[in-house]
């Protein structure tokens, strides 16, 4: 037991090391996750009778992060058969337990049930038949936010249009509301991760033309996907589409931010800094506008050193 | 000793290895050569347990796993782990205390910095040295000369003899033929996930010539250089 208790001190250490290298004290950035994460759990919970499903949707995704193929090949590589088995069962409950609580705390046991069914199993599960399978997708004409990150978000973006069904079958707006901006924040995970320098450099475009390309494609990208939802609760719920639109409209101002942020601080990760001006939007939505003008600014600057 | 009776391998319906029977003595370094997608890497993972597969895979070990080490053709590192921390994870891994890592630190690695800022070579040095200091019987080197910088390279061809000489078991693949040729006891040649032949050292200038040929044939004519 003790190389897998070496494992897991080792594991928090990186984890500490992520929090510093975002700028924050490990202290006070494992208090925010804490409150980050009771606060948006209370308010889904209250938001939505459906909340139950898109939180252990959200569960079972960051647990099979865990499941990445190339890490668990390392792992399975260097650790006995059983230590291994061991290891990640533990691993597994240990990052599912957060969500298991709030589950059990909103009395929804059978997808506290399910989703320690699903941990269990998914420490034994490493996403083999993925690498074989080419999963097709409407995204290929322009590589590769949309085309990578649909990919590895298909599940989501299918349970996102479940969740639209679901709200017209039972007449809840809200939930249809809901699924849309699931889509959002999806469409805006797909410009967490950087690219290498490299994928910037091949472009013969000015900084200014490279950003507004990346705009555009996500600005079009993310409404095809958005589209069917806005289709079906617009003819559902007609005296809603005002609302629809500017949803819409709020949604693709986020993911303009989310892009300009990720080139404004490229090639590190977006500051803390970066997070609490989205963050400050969020209360007072007027000023992304403000936000987006300032994040352009430091993007052209930083890719004016890679495309000039 | 491992032997492989038999042994397929499928990813759905796309089937990687077919009916290789191959055998890997103790203190004798084998190599595999083939073509890109022959299936080496997978025939690889299988040998080190990382894949299923069906046929026979039997050695002398009760696990062979546990006494495997495997250095992949780009070895995985957490993204804020050290590369002293790397030695310990993968020493304490198998059940080892800890070591001088400075005294072991062979290739001569930044071991306090994070791994994810090495170079190719540096990484995949890296992950020998962890594979090498876990005292391994059987030892599996995917492409263990790529990216590595010359010195190296000349190290790690001393490391398999020395590893040889201490009768431990060498598999190895790499494009390299002179360093299989400097190195292996005998060739296997895959192609298209089937064994076409297994060549001793006294057939391996007469390999290279024929891996040569194959390869070549008009294909440099047709790119019509001009």
């Amino acid at each position: 037991m003790e190389n897998l208790l070496f494992y897991f001190e080792l594991q928090y250490k990186m984890f500490k090391r992520h929090l510093v290298d975002f700028g924050i004290h490990p202290v006070i950035g494992q208090a925010l996750i804490v409150l980050v994460f009771i606060g948006s759990s209370i308010k889904l919970f209250n938001y939505s009778n459906y909340a139950g499903y898109g939180f252990t949707l959200a569960g079972i995704f960051v647990v099979s992060l865990c499941s990445e193929p190339s890490r668990n090949a390392f792992l399975k590589s260097i650790y006995p058969v059983k230590n291994f088995m061991i290891l990640r069962l533990i691993e597994n409950v240990v990052i599912s337990s957060p969500f298991i609580l709030v589950l059990i705390c909103y009395q929804k046991y059978w997808l506290a049930l399910l989703m320690i069914l699903f941990a269990s199993l998914l420490s034994r599960y490493t996403a083999h038949l993925l690498m074989t399978f080419i999963i097709p997708t409407p995204f290929f004409k322009y590589p590769f936010e949309f085309t990578v990150g649909f990919r590895n978000t298909y599940l989501s973006i299918i349970f996102a249009y479940f969740l639209t069904c679901m709200s017209i079958r039972v007449g809840n707006f809200n939930l249809g509301a809901f699924s849309m901006v699931m889509i959002f924040l999806i469409c805006c995970s797909y410009y967490v991760q950087l690219e290498h320098e490299f994928y910037i450099w091949i472009h013969s475009a000015s900084p200014k033309l490279f950003l507004m390309q990346k705009l555009k494609i996500a600005i079009t990208y993310c409404t095809w996907l958005c589209l069917p939802i806005m289709l079906a609760l617009g003819i559902v719920f007609p005296i809603e589409l005002k609302t629809l639109l500017i949803a819409l409209l709020i949604g693709l101002l986020y993911l303009i931010a989310s892009v300009l942020s990720k080139y404004a601080s490229y090639p590190h990760n977006p500051t803390l800094a970066q997070m609490v001006l989205i963050a400050i939007t969020i209360l007072f939505p007027p000023l992304i506008i403000l936000v987006m003008i300032f994040f352009y600014f430091k993007s052209i600057h930083r890719l004016k050193q890679i495309l000039t | 000793m491992i032997d492989i009776h038999a042994l397929y391998k499928s990813y759905g319906k796309q089937t990687v290895l077919e009916d290789i029977h191959m055998s890997f003595m103790p203190g004798t370094v084998s190599g595999i050569v083939g073509k890109n997608g022959a299936g080496k890497t997978t025939l690889f993972k299988c040998i080190s347990g990382l894949e299923a597969y069906s046929g026979e895979l039997t050695s002398n070990y009760k696990s062979l796993k546990n006494h495997i080490g495997y250095l992949p053709t780009e070895p995985f590192f957490f993204a804020k782990i050290t590369g002293r921390e790397y030695l310990q994870l993968c020493l304490n891994a198998k059940g080892f205390s800890k070591t001088d890592f400075d005294l072991k630190n062979i290739f001569e690695l930044p071991l306090d910095l994070y791994s994810s800022t090495y170079s190719t070579g540096m990484k995949k040095k890296l992950a020998l040295t962890a594979i090498l200091i876990q005292q391994n019987q059987v030892f599996i080197l995917d492409e263990p000369f790529n990216g590595v910088d010359i010195q190296s390279n000349i190290l790690i061809n001393e490391i398999i003899h020395r590893l040889r000489s201490l009768g431990k078991t060498v598999i190895l693949s790499s494009h390299i033929f002179v360093s299989l040729r400097d190195t292996c006891d005998v060739i296997h040649v895959l192609d298209q996930g089937r064994l076409m032949k297994t060549v001793t050292r006294d057939g391996f200038d007469a390999l290279e010539h024929e891996m040569k040929d194959v390869m070549i044939e008009d294909r440099i004519d047709r790119l019509d250089l001009k």
